[in-house]
C-alpha cells in the first residue's frame, strides 16, 4: 500500500501521428511551451516526460510519444505469433520489441510500445473527423495486447465534421466504453475534470492522486481569474488617479503634445496589465491581439484611444466626449483643479489630515495658476475594464494548445448602469480625493468586476 | 550576518516588488537547492540578490535605527511618567483623591479606549507607530533604504504583521508611562509624607464617594483594599496612609495592569503569526519566480531519444511496361457522389486489401495507377511507403487530393509528393 501511494503515477499519450497527442499534454500541462505542435506528420521524435507536482511532490508524470503510423503493418506482423502468445499480449510485446525490426523499420512504434508498457495507464488521442478506418483499429489492437488500461480522448470535438458517435461505438466494440470528447484548443467547460475521473474510472489505483489534481486544479483555476481581476481593477485605479498639468495659457500644440504623452503612459500601464493576466494564465505575451477594424480607414487597429475603439467599446455607455484638444481622445480635461472634489477636501480637511492640507494647497495653487489637469474620461476607463475582462474571460475557456491569438475585437459592452457604477467606484481617485481608501476601492471594484465576469452585459 | 525569519521574508517581499516592476526576473539561471521547497528557493533567491545589492548593511542599520528609536521612546515614556506624578504630589496639599486617580489613569484609560475603538480596524501605520515610522523614515533616507523601508511596510501588512506590532508599540509605550508613574509614586510616597482628601466643588459628598466606590470596586477585588473613608476612627495620617496605598493599587489596576495584559496578548499573537510566516507564490512577483524555477528545475526531459535517422528516404522506381489503368480510393472514398469508373478497384483500406492490390499488380502491372486520397487525413508513413511500394508496378503514379469540408492536410500531402516527385491533382 505504501508503496502504492507513494509511486508517480506514469501516463503515456499514445495515438495516430497528427491526433493532437502533444497538444493534448500542453492543455492538460498549462503550458504554451511545452513539446512542438505542427501540421505535419511525425512532428514529435522522442519520447518526452513531464512531471506534475502537487502541494511540493510529484505525483504523476505525463510522457508524450511519437506518432503511430505503421499500426496496419505491425498488427499483421504479431499476427502471425498470435498462436505462441494467445493469452499474454505483453509478453508478446515485449518480444516484439526485442526483434531488430523494433530498432529500424518500427523505430517509431517500438518507442510508443516501450513506454506504454512501462506506464500505468495511456490515453488514446483520436482525430474525431477521421472516419473509422481499419489502420486505426489495428493500432488499438496493438496498444490493447500491452494490457494496460486505455482512455480513448476524441479530440477536435469542437469541429463541425466530428464523427464522435461513430467512434463511441466503434470503441465500445473493442470493449472501451468510457470515452471522452475533448477539443484540446476550445475543451469544454468542465473537460478537464471530466477527463481526470474519467481516467480515475479506468485506473482505480490512482484515484486519490487523480482527485487531489483535480482539487489543486480547480483552486488553481479560481485563483487565476480571482487574481487577474485584481490586476484590472489595479489597472483602473492607477489609471484613475492619473493626472497631468498643462498651464492654461499653453499652445494647441503643447495640449496635444500634453495629451499625447498622457496616452502613452496609459496605452503602456493597460499593456503591463495584459501580460501580467497573460502570464497568470500561463499564455505568451503574443497570445493576445486587441484589434478593432476601423471602418474609416479600412485597417485593423489596436490603438486604446483610437475613435472607433472608443466608439465601439462605449457605444451603450452614454458619457459624452471632453472638450479643447483632448476632445474625443479618452481624456478629459480640468479647469483650474478646484472643480471636483472641493467638498471632499474640505471635509477631510476639517479632519484634520495632514494629506488633506496639501491636497487642497495643490489644487488651490492650481487654481491661482490656472492650471488644466488631464484625466482619463469615462469612455477610456470603461473601454479598457470591458476588454480586459473579455480577455479573462477568453483566457479561462481557451485550451493551451491554441496556436493562435485570441482576438479582443469582438464587441464586450457595458450597460449604462454598469459603466456609471464604475465610475462611482473610481470617483475618489479620478477627483483625487484626498486619502483615498484605495483598499476599500479595490474591493469594490474586485466584486463589480466578478459579477460583471460571471453575467456580462 | 545571520538573518532572522522575519527579516528574511521581509527580503522576499522587497525582491518581490523589485520583480513585479521588471519585465524579466534576472539571475534565476544561477541554481538554487531543487530539493527545497519552492517557497524557500524564493527566500534563499531573496536573500542572495539582497547580498549581491549589498542590502544588508541596510537591513543591520534599519535595525540599529530600530533599537536608537525604542531607546528614545522608552525615555520619553518614563520621563513622562515621572513628571506625571511629579506634578501631581506637587500639588498643594492636601491633595484631592479624585484628581489624583484621574491624573494618573484617565489619559491612559482614554488611549486604550480609542486604540482599541480605531487602531485595530485599519491596518495601517497610526498614532505613535506613524510618528516612529517617519522617524525611521527620516533616518533611512536614501533611495535603497527608503525602498527597504516601503516593502518592510508592506510586509507586515501582508504578513498581518502590523496590527500586532502596533499594538506592542503602543501598550509598551504607555506601561513604560504607568510603571514610572506608578514607581515614583511609591517612592515620593515611601519617603515623603503627603496629606490626602476626598474633594469636590460641585458633587456632593455622597455623590463623590459612589463615585469612590465605583472606582475601589476593581481594586478591592484584585487586592482586597476598601475605599479609604474620611474621619470616625480614622486619623488624618492614618487616612493619608491608607489613601496612598489605594492610590497605588488603582494605578496598578487601572494603568499598568491592562496595558500589561495588552501587551502580553499583542506579543503572543505577534509570536504566533511569525511562525505562521509564509508566500503566496501565486502573487505577481512570486508567481513568475517560481513558475520560472519549476520550469528550470522540473522541465521536460527526453526519455527516449529519436535516433536521428529521422527522415526516412523513400525510393519511388517505375515499370517499364504496363498496361490499362486502374483507380483505387486509399483507406476511403471521401466523394459520395464520386462515380465509380470502369477499372475502379474500390477501396484499400484494410492490411488485407492493401496486399491483395498490391499483389494484383505485381501480376499484372499498369500503365496508369491513380489513387484517390482523402486530404481530410493526415498523411502517415505508412501511407507513403505503400505508395512507394506500388510504384514499380505502374508506369505512372498520380495522387488526387479530394477536399471536404473543413480543414485539410492538402499542404502537408503536396509537400511529402513533392519530395518523391509524384504527380498530384
Ligand atoms: N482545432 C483543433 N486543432 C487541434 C486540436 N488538437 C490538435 N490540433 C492541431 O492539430 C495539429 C497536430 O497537433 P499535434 O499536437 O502536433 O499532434 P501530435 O499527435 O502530437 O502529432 P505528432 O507529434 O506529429 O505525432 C496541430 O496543428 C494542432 O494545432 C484540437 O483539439 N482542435
Ligand atoms: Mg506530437
Amino acid at each position: 500500500m505504501t508503496e502504492q501511494t507513494s509511486a508517480i503515477v506514469q501516463l503515456a499519450v499514445v495515438g495516430h501521428t497528427n491526433a493532437g497527442k502533444t497538444s493534448l499534454l500542453r492543455t492538460l500541462l498549462y503550458t504554451r511551451e511545452f513539446g512542438e505542435v505542427a501540421t505535419r506528420p511525425s512532428t514529435t521524435r522522442s519520447v518526452v516526460a513531464q512531471g506534475v507536482w502537487v502541494e511540493g511532490r510529484q505525483l504523476f508524470s505525463f510522457y508524450d510519444t511519437p506518432g503511430l503510423e505503421s499500426g496496419s503493418e505491425l498488427f499483421a506482423e504479431l499476427e502471425q505469433q498470435q498462436e505462441q502468445y494467445r493469452h499474454d499480449g505483453p509478453a508478446q510485446i515485449r518480444a516484439f520489441l526485442q526483434s531488430p525490426a523494433a530498432d529500424a523499420y518500427y523505430a517509431q512504434e517500438a518507442k510508443v510500445l516501450r513506454q506504454l508498457l512501462q506506464s500505468d495507464a495511456a490515453f488514446y488521442v483520436i482525430d474525431s473527423r477521421d472516419p473509422v478506418l481499419p489502420k486505426y483499429q489495428d493500432e488499438l489492437h496493438i496498444l490493447a495486447r500491452c494490457g494496460r488500461p486505455l482512455l480513448p480522448v476524441l479530440n477536435f470535438t469542437a469541429s463541425a465534421n466530428n464523427r464522435v458517435e461513430e467512434w463511441r461505438s466503434a470503441l465500445a466494440k473493442l470493449g472501451l466504453h468510457v470515452v471522452v470528447a475533448f477539443d484540446s484548443v476550445a475543451p469544454p467547460e468542465g473537460g478537464e475534470r471530466y477527463l481526470l475521473q474519467s481516467l480515475a474510472t479506468v485506473l482505480p489505483s490512482a484515484e486519490r492522486e487523480i482527485q487531489q489534481l483535480i482539487s489543486q486544479r480547480e483552486q488553481e483555476r479560481q485563483q487565476r481569474v480571482a487574481q487577474s481581476l485584481t490586476v484590472i481593477a489595479e489597472l483602473l485605479m492607477d489609471v484613475a488617479a492619473q493626472h497631468a498639468s498643462i498651464a492654461s495659457d499653453a499652445s494647441e500644440a503643447q495640449q496635444c503634445r500634453a495629451v499625447e504623452t498622457f496616452q502613452q503612459q496609459i496605452r503602456a500601464r493597460e499593456q503591463h496589465a495584459t501580460h501580467a493576466i497573460l502570464a497568470r494564465f500561463a499564455f505568451l505575451p503574443e497570445d493576445a491581439l486587441f484589434d478593432h477594424l476601423d471602418a474609416a480607414a479600412g485597417r485593423w487597429q489596436d490603438d486604446l484611444f483610437d475613435q472607433a475603439t472608443l466608439k465601439a467599446w462605449g457605444k451603450d455607455t452614454g458619457f459624452g466626449v471632453g472638450a479643447g484638444a483632448a476632445a474625443g481622445a479618452g481624456v478629459d480635461v480640468l479647469v483650474g483643479g478646484l472643480s471636483l472634489g472641493l467638498g471632499t477636501a474640505l471635509g477631510a480637511a476639517a479632519g484634520g489630515l495632514y494629506q488633506s492640507w496639501r491636497h487642497l494647497g495643490r489644487k488651490l495653487q492650481e487654481r491661482i495658476q490656472g492650471q488644466r489637469v488631464l484625466h482619463i474620461d469615462a469612455v477610456a476607463l470603461v473601454t479598457i475594464a470591458a476588454r480586459q475582462l473579455y480577455l479573462v474571460q477568453q483566457l479561462s475557456q481557451r485550451g493551451h494548445a491554441a496556436t493562435t491569438a485570441v482576438n479582443i475585437s469582438e464587441q464586450h459592452r457595458f450597460s449604462k448602469a454598469q459603466a456609471q457604477q464604475l465610475e462611482k467606484h473610481l470617483q475618489p481617485l479620478l477627483t483625487r480625493a484626498p486619502d483615498p481608501d484605495r483598499n476599500a476601492i479595490r474591493r469594490d471594484l474586485e466584486h463589480l468586476l466578478t459579477q460583471l465576469l460571471a453575467a456580462p452585459a | 550576518m545571520k538573518l532572522s525569519h522575519f527579516d528574511r521574508f521581509w527580503l522576499a517581499e522587497h525582491q518581490r516588488q523589485r520583480d513585479v516592476a521588471q519585465v524579466h526576473p534576472t539571475d534565476l539561471d544561477q541554481p538554487l537547492n531543487a530539493e527545497h521547497s519552492l517557497e524557500q528557493q524564493v527566500l534563499q533567491r531573496a536573500e542572495r540578490c539582497a547580498i549581491q545589492r549589498n542590502e544588508l548593511t541596510y537591513v543591520q542599520r534599519w535595525h540599529q535605527s530600530r533599537r536608537l528609536l525604542t531607546l528614545v521612546l522608552g525615555v520619553l515614556a518614563s520621563l513622562l511618567g515621572i513628571g506625571t506624578t511629579q506634578a501631581l504630589l506637587s500639588q498643594a496639599q492636601p491633595i484631592s483623591l479624585l484628581f489624583a486617580v484621574g491624573v494618573l489613569v484617565l489619559p491612559n484609560l482614554m488611549m486604550l479606549l480609542l486604540w482599541a475603538l480605531f487602531a485595530l480596524r485599519r491596518s495601517k501605520p497610526r498614532g505613535i507607530t506613524a510618528f516612529g515610522l517617519q522617524l525611521m523614515y527620516w533616518l533611512q533616507r536614501q533611495p535603497e533604504q527608503a525602498a527597504l523601508a516601503a516593502s518592510w511596510v508592506e510586509h507586515c501588512q501582508r504578513q498581518r504583521l502590523l496590527t500586532p506590532l502596533m499594538a506592542i508599540v503602543t501598550h509598551g509605550f504607555w506601561l513604560v508611562i504607568a510603571t514610572f508613574s506608578a514607581a515614583t509614586l511609591v517612592l515620593y510616597l515611601s519617603f515623603n509624607d503627603y496629606a490626602f482628601r476626598w474633594a469636590t466643588t460641585i458633587l456632593e459628598q455622597p455623590q463623590l464617594m459612589q463615585w469612590a466606590q465605583l472606582i475601589g470596586w476593581l481594586p478591592e477585588v484584585l487586592f482586597g483594599v476598601a475605599v479609604p473613608e474620611q474621619g470616625g476612627t480614622t486619623s488624618t495620617a492614618d487616612f493619608s496612609a491608607i489613601a496612598g496605598r489605594w492610590l497605588t493599587l488603582c494605578v496598578l489596576t487601572y494603568a499598568l495592569l491592562p496595558r500589561m495584559l495588552c501587551l502580553l496578548g499583542a506579543m503572543l499573537v505577534w509570536a504566533y503569526r511569525l511562525t505562521q510566516l509564509g508566500l503566496d507564490l501565486s502573487e505577481p512577483g512570486y508567481y513568475r519566480v517560481s513558475q520560472a524555477l519549476q520550469a528550470q528545475q522540473r522541465g521536460a526531459q527526453v526519455v527516449d531519444a529519436d535516433a536521428g535517422d529521422a527522415a526516412e528516404q523513400l525510393v519511388f522506381h517505375y515499370a517499364r511496361h504496363g498496361e490499362g489503368e486502374l483507380i483505387a480510393s486509399l483507406d476511403y472514398e471521401a466523394d459520395p457522389s464520386w462515380n465509380a469508373a470502369v477499372s475502379y478497384w474500390g477501396v484499400v483500406a484494410s492490411y488485407t486489401q492493401k496486399q491483395a492490390l498490391l499483389k494484383q499488380l505485381q501480376a499484372q502491372p499498369v500503365a496508369h495507377l491513380t489513387l484517390r486520397v482523402a486530404s481530410s487525413l493526415t498523411p502517415d508513413r505508412s501511407s507513403m511507403r505503400y505508395l512507394a511500394s506500388l510504384a514499380p508496378y505502374t508506369q505512372a503514379l498520380k495522387v488526387v487530393l479530394i477536399d471536404a469540408a473543413g480543414d485539410t492536410y492538402r499542404a502537408q500531402w503536396q509537400q511529402l509528393l513533392q519530395r518523391y516527385e509524384v504527380n498530384y491533382d
